[in-house]
């Protein structure tokens, strides 16, 4: 697109060129108003802009010529020099011109328009030695420079009003001092180009004067205008227009409950947070969340802080719906709709401004949930999974997550997670290759669902899950969050497994324990007894059988001859 | 009242009267010569052919509390009829004719059929909610489970279930001791040489290598090993049942390790005893013939002649098919059975009750309720 636009634009400016001769030859004018006759391709050219910034059109195009002898001399001096020039008024310029930008802007070579110094700075007026400033001050001087511009470009928004001002260039506006000229925002000798105008950097000109430099705006509705009209709304961050208020530290804002937060926002922060412009992703706009927003801004709706943040945390779901729909169903919109207002919204997980990568490192998830949950987090600390996760950022062991859901995360008291935990459970410990390097039989499960307890949550449950059940599940015996490992002192297996079986038999007796095959299948080492017995039935039941169904045969084979 | 001075002069006479019959396995190889003790000549010569005055199959009843009043509960009254009817009866009454024609010999007292009765209720009861747990991975148990309203329910029925066969358990063990104690009967029951004879026999008749097929007595070999596998079978699932049903009470004072292997146990025993029910004696007593002398209490001639020839013999002999005490002696022997009967089956009802309700074994989950809510700073305004 951009490569085809520059095609066209040079094809336009090629025949530009030729009428430009043709035109000089007649006439030797170099400040002839020719709007009309310029004015189809110029048009052409402003329709892919925004409209905005079609006034960038050339009226005239300045014949490109080579660096001549006077731009070689000039740049000789100005290029390096601490001279300045001293305004009548006092004030003080330096002469020095960085040529560097000059080369890089929108008038130098790199943007293949070469217009020399002459073409501003008027040769009869910069004669060597230069002639004094008859300007009596800086600002004269700046308006009386600017009106070089119109030479060659259709000047806009001389009086500031706004994009859609049509009431063209007024110098005596301009002159009164009242008008803001070109270079006010366009620079002098950095002038940027289209493009780089497209770029939300350029708001801050804008904001330099209104925000940093505190300018009454003398019109606010139309600066929003600007914002809903796609001028600030780019899809890239446009934020620094927002950033000119919002940028310095120290500003707040009041609510109507008395809340009062800080409304000056971490640039680098929000940057490098996932919606800003440092991610690979598509980099967000203030305007995405903070939407509506006047200037100035209109008082918000919410009575309280939390109220805002509440109410923000809907806006969230425009992009990312899967996870909003899930959010829906869990556990803290249940609570938040009930009225709890401390429950957690996609802000207090996720971050406002400075949204990091949820999950990196995995232990951030964790103490995500540990900003709410934290007598829980430190049980889980303590447990086999949370230390490995806290000390090693082992990629293995669950996070809280990994049991309790992302978004949709469920109420774990219900007979439906008590039922189905099992499975949970196997989801990692019965996967021989997550379980391989660190030695954990992965029979765990198998063995479990053939016992007693296990066939009857795990299958005879399974039909209605929402029937609660008196049968232990894995977190009965290995603890819920402080899960040890099984040869640890402190679990609820090695010698309190007779301990851990009272909880639910409180009459149980030492004896009563040793019934709990640990997960082993029966062998010579591990119950005998159970081997032994598979054996004897093993071989009874087939001979019981073929035994019978031979003399069943032999009947059936007696009948069969008619005896 | 012959048989009663018969009765009276044998028991004296004989060191283990209840094993008379079964020792006497040469009988097996001489089959005429058969029932030395119980019915030698009777003396009201019995004419052979089928031509008895015929009892039409109304009798049944009458005739079955007269010959099996041992109902343990309500004895007395019964006592006297039977008294009354082995007296007034000739032994040939027994054989009596369906309206068909075809005549029908006694097998089956009332007792015996209410045993097998209480054994195929609670058995198939067993089956059909024991299983599922078994195999618990099946579709198909799943299905029966959800039929039965749910796991916890298909164990009540279980439990329900249960306790009827061990009752009747009780019941028959009660009869048996009648049986054994009032009635001196033999154990015809006790497994001999002769029913391995009759196995070889009835295979290789079968097969075609004999002509004849072995006569057999009043239980056959078939007959034996189903009895003494449904007590073998009835003994374990018992103990290893109650095992289960109080593991805690059970582990007071045996191993913990012997819990999962009363589960193995319970639940191998319960597939070895379908399949041969299955195969061995529905075959028996539905596709081979129907055979339904254990509701009837009586049985054809022709399943007679082909599984009990020998029986047949006796009973058209005019054998008496179960053994006829003198009044006087079975009062009296009654009258002590009935007294510690009554105390046994007292103490064995309240054991059973015991055993069934004194473990709280269906536990309540512990629900932990915890603060789950403990932020470490004000939460994100």
């Amino acid at each position: 697109m951009r490569r085809s636009d520059r095609t066209g634009l040079r094809t336009i400016a090629l025949a530009l060129v030729v009428i430009a001769a043709v035109v000089l030859a007649l006439a030797r004018s170099a400040s002839a108003r020719v709007a009309s006759a310029a004015a189809p391709p110029a048009e052409a050219a402003s329709m892919l802009l925004p409209p905005a910034l079609t006034v960038y059109a050339a009226q005239t195009q300045p014949q490109p010529h080579p660096p001549t002898s006077s731009s070689t001399s000039c740049r000789s001096c100005h290029g390096d020099t601490d001279a300045e020039v001293v305004f009548p008024s006092g004030e003080s310029m330096s002469v020095r011109v960085d040529l560097a930008a000059l080369d890089a802007s929108a008038h130098g070579p790199a943007n293949n328009v070469l217009i020399d110094c002459n073409a501003c700075h008027s040769a009869t007026d910069y004669q060597f030695p230069h002639t004094p400033l008859e300007a009596a001050d800086f600002r004269a001087f700046a308006l009386e420079q600017s009106q070089s511009c119109v030479r060659c470009h259709s000047p806009h928004l001389t009086g500031h009003p706004g994009p859609e001002w049509a009431g063209g260039y007024d110098p005596a506006a301009s002159e009164s001092g009242l008008s803001v000229v070109c270079s006010d925002c366009h620079g002098s000798h950095q002038v940027q180009t289209i493009n780089a105008w497209q770029l939300p950097a350029s708001t801050s000109v804008c904001v330099d004067c209104h925000v940093n430099a505190g300018v009454a705006l003398v019109d606010p509705i139309r600066l929003s205008l600007h914002v809903e009209a796609g001028l600030f709304a780019q899809r890239e961050a446009n934020s620094d227009f927002c950033i000119g208020c919002h940028g310095p530290p120290g500003r707040t804002m009041t609510f109507p409950n008395g809340d009062t937060v800080s409304t000056s926002i971490e640039l680098e922060a929000l940057h490098e947070s996932v919606h800003g412009t440092d991610n690979s992703w598509q980099a967000l706009a203030c305007t995405d969340c903070h939407e509506n927003y006047d200037l100035p801004h209109p008082p918000l709706q919410a009575e309280s802080a939390r109220a805002f943040t509440i109410q923000q945390s809907e806006l969230c779901a425009r992009c990312h719906e899967t996870q909003h729909e899930g959010q829906m169903d869990s556990s803290h919109a249940r609570a938040l709709a009930d009225g709890n207002l401390d429950a957690a919204t996609c802000i207090d997980c996720h971050g406002s401004h400075a949204i990091p990568v949820p999950n990196e490192p995995r232990s951030r998830i964790s103490q995500t949930c540990r900003q709410c949950h934290s007598a829980i987090f430190d049980e889980y600390a303590t447990s086999v999974h949370g230390a490995a996760l806290l000390e090693n950022d082992n990629p293995d062991v669950p996070t809280c997550i990994e049991c309790h859901g992302v978004h949709s995360i469920g109420d774990p008291t219900t007979a439906m997670f008590r039922n189905r935990s099992p499975e949970l459970c196997a989801s990692c410990h019965a996967n021989a290759e997550l379980m391989e390097p660190y030695g954990v039989s992965t029979d765990v499960f198998d063995t479990y669902v053939d016992d007693f307890h296990g066939t009857t949550v795990t299958v005879f449950h399974s039909e209605d899950p929402n029937v609660p059940t008196g049968k232990a599940v894995c977190f009965d015996c290995h603890g819920v969050h402080n899960i040890k490992r099984p040869s640890d002192p402190d679990s609820g297996i090695k010698e309190n497994l007779l301990v851990t079986c009272q909880q639910c038999h409180p009459t149980a007796t030492t004896n009563f324990s040793d019934s709990w095959t640990g997960h082993h299948r029966p062998s010579l080492r591990q119950n005998p007894l159970m081997l032994l017995i598979t054996i004897f039935y093993a071989v009874v039941i087939p001979s019981t059988t073929v035994f019978l169904l031979f003399l069943v045969g032999t009947d059936i084979y007696r009948q069969a001859r008619g005896r | 009242m012959n048989e009663e001075s018969r009765d009276l002069e044998k028991i004296p006479a004989e060191p283990a009267p209840v094993l008379s019959e079964t020792d006497t396995p040469v009988t097996a190889t001489t089959p005429p010569v058969e029932e030395p003790v119980e019915t030698p000549a009777p003396e009201t010569e019995v004419p052979v052919a089928p031509a008895p005055e015929p009892v039409i199959s109304e009798g049944d009843a009458p005739e079955a509390e007269a010959a099996a009043p041992s109902v343990a509960t309500p004895p007395v009254a019964e006592a006297e009829a039977e008294v009354v009817k082995p007296a007034a009866a000739a032994s040939t009454d027994e054989i009596f004719y369906t309206p068909g024609g075809e005549p029908e010999y006694p097998r089956f007292r009332l007792m015996a059929r209410i045993e097998h009765m209480t054994l195929l209720v609670s058995f198939t009861i067993l089956c059909l909610t024991g299983l599922p747990q078994k195999f618990p991975f099946s579709p198909v148990s799943q299905w029966m489970i959800g039929a039965m309203g749910g796991i916890d329910m298909a164990r009540m029925i279980h439990r329900w279930a249960a306790t009827a066969l061990v009752l009747g358990s009780i019941y028959h063990l009660l009869t048996s001791s009648y049986r054994l104690f009032v009635k001196h009967e033999d154990m015809r029951m006790l497994p001999d040489l002769k029913d391995g004879f009759d196995l070889r026999d009835t295979v290789a008749y079968n097969l075609g290598i004999i002509d004849e097929p072995p006569k057999m007595r009043k239980f056959n070999f078939g007959e034996k090993f189903e009895y003494w596998a449904v007590v073998w079978g009835t003994g374990v699932m018992i103990a290893t049942g109650f095992i289960l049903w109080n593991p805690i009470a059970a582990t007071r004072f045996m191993p913990g390790s012997y819990i999962p292997v009363a589960v193995l146990a319970h639940g191998w025993e319960a597939v070895l005893a379908a399949v041969s029910i299955v195969i061995w004696h529905l075959y028996n007593v539905l596709a081979k013939h129907r055979n339904v002398s254990m509701f009837t209490g009586t049985l054809s001639h022709k399943i007679m002649e082909e599984e009990h020839a020998l029986e047949l013999e006796r009973l058209q002999a005019g054998g008496e098919p179960w053994k006829v005490i003198p009044a006087a002696v079975l009062a009296r022997r009654r009258k002590i059975f009935m007294a510690v009967a009554g105390v046994v089956l007292i103490l064995a009802v309240v054991l059973v009750f015991w055993m069934f309700t004194f473990e709280d074994t269906a536990i309540i989950a512990p629900q932990v309720t915890r603060d789950v809510f403990v932020p470490l700073a004000t939460p994100i305004p």
